[in-house]
């Protein structure tokens, strides 16, 4: 395993490495989708923790992703705060809110599940939307820059934010993989009855695996909306959580590489289909259908299969 | 005191209609689960489905509604066919994430939903009163004409599906494939046709549902999925796997929205539902009307 640990570690400081190196070489434009890729790839990593390797599900992704996007951007403006005491105080609250959110909705089985999560998405969406006091309603909010030692921070700046924050998560991720919780986790997925059987505390692994998934989303919308530098409770409608379900099933389910990979292929799609805004929706259910009938280990799981890399932690 | 009677008994009206589209919607997601175990996703926009057909056929060739309507719950029973084809079947066969056949009907759902948005450019269609705008004058009362339909059709439709599956033999059948699926084949059901009825008869319940209530509450593109999901916290709030429940629980849930939006606002209304769902999954799981009415071999 150890021999396969390196490699992948390897990769990643590789990958990071030539990311670092990146805007020297190319536009804003090209910029600006990375910064996206790598802030879904965050949220993709987390919703992979959850869905594939502890085996749940869940629909709700862009709950904690629009909370973790208008809890700083509101401290910053109603309260002065800076962003960096704001993100640490999103980090916790995140926390809390998904522990808090553990309770009711990881009780249930399957599809209640998958229907529970969709659900404290929606009711979050709702809250943005309806509660101006909150989030400056449904005309949405300008996000101010964020200023450091007297200047104010530009994009290329926000760009190694995101990039080591997305090297941060992808560690911690591999890391957790690999534990003894990343076991506990794969155990759970496999075959709950059997794990709990063998004392895994199912219902403690299922919490941490939730709550990584929602610090994980949180961290990744208080990114997005700093450098999007305007929010609007319309980026985080119910169909945004597809999105990232997407992102997991076409890189690969069960496996953090497929998470980074799905996350860049579906953020740079719309954008080689930039003429046809509308398909948009139309495309993300096609890929989504093909993905699941006809290559259900992703991208990266497929490759991995003929490859037969035991780098990946996969059932079946 | 007149007055607050009137407006009682228009917000319930509104309530019950609502209630009964949540209603349907969640008869539809229970046929499926009775037969098969499975959840339709997509259920939602099976509605938003029938309500585009209908729409398309009404608005685009002019047809009448007598029409328009039997090919648009046509269309509804032929999507819950290709969905149970295409994508439940084959996924049910392979070893992959258990969730998978689930995220295929999302899948499906999210194609419809994207199809007709190209089409419609993601507005509103627009279908008319059935019987006119016109309310029906009842001595004080004015009731809304759709509103009625809505009940009585829901009425009729929960009555015929209790017929089917307790007075044929073909609901027996179906009755029998969710109950046990082995044994149903070896007594000589055919139970991926069982399967397959119990899809084109959740479109068909969809559909009408959709047309129904497209008048009072102007379908877009994008309503499936909201809808998919009202209608299943009708179904968890009712009672899982007993129609009835569903039904009943989707009433309930309509009521209560329409109490709320009556006498408060619509952002309060739509966040009770969730609160229910909330209250219900902690302190009676297995739905407030989970013992109504338990047809015989449906328990689980």
């Amino acid at each position: 395993m150890s021999g396969n640990r390196k490699r992948e570690v390897l990769i990643l400081l590789s990958v990071g490495g030539g990311l670092a190196l990146l805007p020297l070489l190319v536009g804003e434009f090209y910029l600006y989708v990375i910064r996206l890729i790598l802030i879904y790839a965050i949220s993709a990593l987390g919703l992979n923790i959850f869905m594939g390797f502890a085996g749940q599900i869940n629909i709700g992704s862009a709950g904690f992703f629009c909370i973790g996007a208008y809890l700083p951007t509101m401290l910053q403006i109603k309260l002065g705060w800076h962003y960096l005491t704001a993100f640490p105080l999103t980090v916790v609250l995140s926390l809390f809110v998904a522990w808090g959110m553990s309770y009711p909705l990881l009780r249930l089985r399957g599809h209640a599940m998958a229907i529970g999560t969709l659900s404290f998405a929606m009711a979050v969406h709702l809250i943005a939307e309806r509660f101006p006091i909150l989030t400056g309603g449904a005309d949405g909010i300008v996000v101010p820059p964020m200023a450091l030692w007297g200047r104010t921070m530009g994009n290329t700046f926000y760009y190694y934010l995101i990039l080591v924050f997305t090297v941060a998560a992808y560690l911690i991720c591999f890391l957790l993989v690999e534990s003894r919780i990343g076991r506990a986790f794969r155990a759970t997925r496999d075959d709950e009855a059997g794990a709990a059987a063998m004392g895994v505390d199912v219902d403690h692994y299922k919490r941490l695996a939730w709550v990584v998934n929602g610090v994980f989303a949180g961290v990744a919308g208080s990114l997005y909306a700093q450098q999007a530098g305007f929010l609007s409770p319309s980026t985080f409608s119910l169909w945004t959580n597809i999105i990232v379900l997407v992102m997991i099933v076409v890189g690969g389910l069960g496996t953090n590489l497929g998470s980074v990979a799905g996350a860049a292929i579906m953020t740079s799609l719309p954008y080689f289909l930039a003429a046809i805004q509308q398909y948009i929706l139309l495309v993300q259910g096609l890929v989504l259908f093909i993905f699941l009938r006809f290559l259900p280990y992703g991208v990266i799981g497929t490759l991995a299969r003929r490859y037969r890399r035991p780098l990946l932690a996969k059932k079946g | 005191m007149e007055k607050l009677l009137k407006d009682f008994i228009s917000i319930m009206l509104v309530g019950l209609s609502l209630g009964s589209l949540f209603g349907l919607v969640g008869l539809a997601y229970t046929v499926i689960i009775n037969a098969s175990q499975l959840v339709n996703f997509g259920q939602g926009d099976f509605c938003m489905l029938g309500v585009a057909v209908c729409w398309f056929l009404l608005s685009i060739f002019g047809w009448p509604l007598w029409m328009a309507f039997p090919i648009a719950v046509i269309a509804g029973g032929l999507l819950g066919i290709i969905t149970e084809k295409v994508m439940v079947t084959p996924l049910l066969k392979r070893e992959v994430h258990p969730f998978y056949p689930i995220l295929g009907t999302m899948a499906v759902g999210t194609i419809v939903a994207g199809g007709v948005g190209i089409y419609t450019g993601f507005y509103w269609m627009q279908i008319k009163y059935f019987f006119g705008t016109e309310p029906w004058r009842v001595k004080e009362l004015s009731i809304d004409t759709q509103g009625a339909l809505i009940i009585v059709t829901t009425l009729m439709l929960v009555i015929a599906y209790w017929f089917l599956l307790n007075k044929t033999r073909l609901g027996t059948a179906l009755r029998a494939t969710g109950f046990n699926r082995e044994v149903s084949t070896l007594m000589g059901i055919q139970t991926s046709r069982m399967v397959r009825l119990s899809f084109v008869i959740s479109g068909v319940i969809a559909a009408i549902a959709g047309v129904l209530c497209a008048p009072l509450s102007a379908f877009t593109a994008l309503d499936g999925l909201p809808l998919a999901v009202s209608g299943f916290i009708a179904l968890i709030v009712g009672g899982w796997g007993n129609p009835y429940a569903a039904v009943l629980g989707g009433v309930t849930l309509g009521v209560i929205r329409a109490l709320l939006t009556g006498y408060f606002s619509s952002a309060h209304a739509e966040l009770a539902t969730f609160f229910v769902l909330i209250v219900v999954l902690t302190l009676r799981p297995s739905g407030i009307y989970a013992g109504f009415m338990i047809p015989k071999a449906i328990k689980h």
